[in-house]
């Protein structure tokens, strides 16, 4: 089962790839955390701890691959994965007003079991918005 | 539970079930009426989407009457939402940092 988000940002890929990965700018994801610790090398570890309505939430991971304004991925553990090392993916595309960042977040749960995905796909696209409406 | 509701919707008989009683509770025999299977392996179906909460069955002497219990839906749905929207708060907060930027360090023009 997989998140994927899709925005283009205003900006060249190597800037977008730049702010993700520091953690001082404020608009990198890591800028909240405490306390930022990031190795940026691939097989570099990183660990930080957000709140989140007065609980602590750690999250860690390792860099899987690094290329400079085009390709970012690391694995992700937090409390959320339960226990499964998840994997988040970014790509970096220039397009016309600026750069398309897509974020993918695969492996959110055990897919030993088939067809999750298909189960998913089907609790997302129909039947809740069904039973919501 | 969440596994349990993810496994027991990976099969199309049990999601045309899942989206039949999604209109409103049905009796078994209803149920079966539409799928080419005997009334036993659609009850079978029926005994898994049981398993995992998702329906719950009343009797009225030999009458079986299922309906749809939404919460486990909604719980995975919950999990799901909740890694969204931590990307969403994130990349938002990037795409807004270079809105932000003054007009001279802001990139201008094509690649």
């Amino acid at each position: 089962m997989n998140v994927t988000v899709t925005r283009t940002i205003k900006a060249t890929p190597e800037q977008v790839y730049e702010v993700w990965l520091d953690p001082k700018s404020p608009g990198g994801p890591w800028f909240s955390a405490r306390p930022p610790i990031i190795d940026i090398k691939v097989d570099g570890l990183f660990y930080h701890v957000s709140d989140s309505k007065g609980r602590q939430f750690p999250h860690f991971g390792r860099f899987v691959a690094l290329e400079r304004g085009k390709h970012i991925e690391y694995t992700w553990m937090s409390p959320a994965t339960r226990g499964l090392e998840t994997t988040v993916t970014l790509d970096f595309r220039a397009v016309s007003g600026g750069t398309e960042l897509v974020l993918v977040h695969t492996g959110l749960h055990d897919d030993d079991v088939a067809d999750h995905d298909r189960g998913w796909s089907f609790i997302a696209d129909c039947v809740v918005k069904r039973i919501e409406r | 539970m969440l596994d349990t509701v993810l496994a027991a919707l990976a099969d199309p008989t049990r999601r045309a079930i899942v989206d039949r009683l999604a209109k409103g509770p049905a009796r078994v025999t209803d149920i079966a009426a539409p799928f080419a299977m005997s009334l036993n392996a659609v009850s079978k179906h029926v005994k898994v989407l049981e398993h995992a909460k998702l329906v719950r069955r009343t009797r009225q002497g030999r009458e079986h009457t299922l309906e749809l219990d939404a919460a486990p839906l909604r719980e995975v749905a919950r999990w799901v939402n909740h890694h969204e929207q931590y990307w969403t708060e994130r990349v938002d907060r990037l795409a807004d940092f270079f809105d932000r930027q003054a007009p001279t360090e802001r990139w201008k023009g094509k690649p």
